[in-house]
């Protein structure tokens, strides 16, 4: 059932990686002992999930940009099932509820990598645009 | 080249100062923490005395924020700077010909010793509080945590604004801000160990399967199946923080379900054009970062992977509890104890110890150092003076409390910091030394005349 709703997810929704957006996570803050191929062996106690995600790098700060008062684009698309939420739409397919679904902004800002020359990167092309949803 | 702060009107100066009280970033947030206390339940909670606070503070214009929840978030973040990352500086610029106008910049460390600063501020090192080499690389460094050794890591990075104005794309001169980035996001999936609890959900794992996922991994149609296959009933949005001393031990936020049942039915929207599918947005409509990171850090009790078993499932992640009388252990309250941990460490460095004032000691402490940008055009040939900007950082572990309280440690217990032990907020900024305070997190001042948050001091 939980794949279910992660397959609709990436079906019926934007902003998730299944959909081949490219979600930029800036750097920034501690690494984790999945972090990435180059990470060194795993020899503490984590969780399998962690272990099974071990080549992608953590999901740190998530970039968002949104237009004024939209809620529907932007952010990040979460699934979100258990037995125990109750389903507000639960007439017919109760896939399609709003609860399983949800968008959450996160903070989102660029990180200031210090660079070789002992400079600061400051390069817009990597940087997030603070998250403006102010309606 | 000129920075400006908005505080008071825009001031401009090719030399300034900026103080960082650092506590007020802590017991700020604290503020805000408290509209998550619908969300929780332990024995003697009186969660009205929480919500009643927010009655007692205004905005500008005077209104109280009782059950104006998105609009202390938004004040606090978009016009304030004030949240899950707090504005040092607010831009940078040029002056010439007599006006102000944005450029690209570019940033550099005075000297050694404030590149050494930054570069453990921004995660980008471990801080060794026993005078021993440590490795610039954080993947390196997790083979440290020995007795010996003790080794942190800043929760901390810096972050630069970009700005994008009808002139032109200007990289770097937007704010300078520092905020939280120790906690990453993905999904704890499992089996709800009590279906009926309607707090403190807890999660049957197994060693091959369930715990926490990266979303790049959930997010793809092809692990679907793989997904349904576990078996288990649950897959929640959880946020993750490393042990800042170990970081092969991880502690985990998920979501409460009363968190995602919170959805009104308003704000919802449907996925591709006519679909049958709705979503929503998160948790109380937030439209704030700050509130989303709350979400997870202060509304959703820390879990802890355990070799208890639940069913036929042999592993489970539990809250990390030992006193049901007081909350659980929260997200914010590990960022506090990890913040200290820093400040700490770095006083014992013996590269930035040199340069970190300590006076008192423990839950008195007080630590401040600086760090000296100078800050100049991208552009190598275009002929503007440097302008140079002192970030000096001030953390009174004293001025934490009594916003925060100490929870002592006990044989079983190591000591940790309390969120909702009481409703009070104290914002000393430079009243941390005189004792001044606002309860008003969104005040310029103390009540005596202390600026809180950050002092700008322009032409030091």
């Amino acid at each position: 059932m939980i794949g279910d709703i992660t397959r609709n997810l990436v079906e019926q929704f934007s902003d998730n990686f299944g959909r081949g957006n490219n979600i930029s996570y800036a750097a920034g803050g501690v690494r984790y002992s999945d972090n990435g191929a180059g990470a060194p062996p795993i020899v503490g106690i984590i969780t399998a999930g962690e272990k099974l995600s071990k080549s992608y790098s953590p999901a740190k700060l998530i970039s968002v940009n949104n237009s004024d008062g939209d809620f529907s684009s932007e952010g990040k698309m979460f699934a979100a099932y258990s037995n125990t939420i109750k389903i507000y739409d639960d007439s017919g397919n109760k896939q399609t509820s709003s609860l399983l679904y949800q968008r959450f902004f996160f903070p989102g800002k660029t990180t200031l990598p210090l660079q070789t020359n002992n400079s600061m990167s400051v390069n817009m092309n990597k940087s997030t645009t603070r998250l403006s949803l102010r309606k | 080249m000129g920075n400006a702060s908005k505080a008071g009107g825009l001031n401009y100066a090719s030399q300034s100062k900026v103080t960082f009280y650092v506590a007020d970033m802590f017991t700020g947030l604290k503020a805000l923490a408290m509209t998550q206390i619908p969300y929780h339940n332990w024995n003697g909670i009186n969660a009205k005395s929480f919500s009643d606070y927010f009655k007692t503070i205004t905005d500008a214009a005077g209104r109280n924020y009782g059950n104006r929840y998105a609009e202390l978030f938004e004040d606090m973040e978009y016009d304030l700077g004030r949240g899950w990352f707090v504005n040092l500086t607010d831009g940078f610029y040029v002056s010439e010909a007599g006006s102000v106008k944005n450029l690209s910049v570019k940033i550099t460390p005075e000297s050694q010793k404030d590149g050494i600063f930054l570069k453990k501020l921004t995660s980008a090192a471990y801080v060794n509080t026993n005078n021993k080499t440590v490795s610039d690389s954080v993947a390196a460094g997790a083979k440290i945590g020995t007795r010996k050794v003790k080794a942190y890591v800043s929760p901390f990075t810096v972050s630069m604004d970009g700005v994008k104005t009808t002139m032109g794309q200007f990289n770097g001169s937007g704010a300078i801000s520092i905020g939280i980035a120790s906690p990453d996001y993905g999904y704890v999936v499992g089996d709800v160990v009590s279906s009926t609890e309607g707090y403190y959900q807890e999660y049957g794992i197994t060693s091959e399967a369930g715990g926490y996922y990266h979303p790049q991994l959930i997010e793809n149609s092809n692990y679907s199946k793989t997904l349904n296959k576990t078996g288990f009933n649950t897959i929640i949005p959880s946020g993750r923080i490393v042990d800042n001393n170990n970081p092969t031990t991880n502690y985990y936020y998920p979501l409460q379900i009363n968190q995602i049942n919170n959805e009104s039915g308003e704000k919802q929207f449907r996925g591709k054009t006519d679909s049958d599918f709705l979503g929503c947005t998160g948790i109380r409509k937030s439209t704030t970062a700050t509130e989303t990171a709350l979400n997870f850090f202060a509304g959703a009790p820390e879990l802890v992977l355990t070799d208890k078993s639940s069913g036929k499932r042999p592993l489970s992640l539990r809250t990390n509890r030992d006193d049901f009388s007081v909350e659980p252990r929260t997200g914010l309250s590990r960022i506090v104890s990890q913040a200290e941990d820093f400040f700490y460490a770095l006083s014992k460095d013996k590269e930035t110890s040199p340069y970190v004032t300590v006076t008192n000691s423990a839950k008195n402490a007080i630590y401040s150092f600086s760090i000296n940008l100078l800050v100049s055009p991208e552009q190598e040939n275009v002929n503007y003076k440097t302008s140079k900007i002192t970030l000096e950082f001030i953390f009174s572990i004293q001025a934490l409390q009594p916003t925060f309280t100490w929870k002592t440690s006990t044989p079983t217990s190591p000591g940790r910091w309390l969120v909702f032990d009481d409703a009070e907020v104290r914002i000393y900024g430079g009243g941390y030394a005189t004792g001044g305070y606002t309860t008003n997190p969104t005040d310029s001042v103390t009540v005596s005349g202390e600026s809180i948050y950050r002092k700008v001091t322009i032409n030091n």
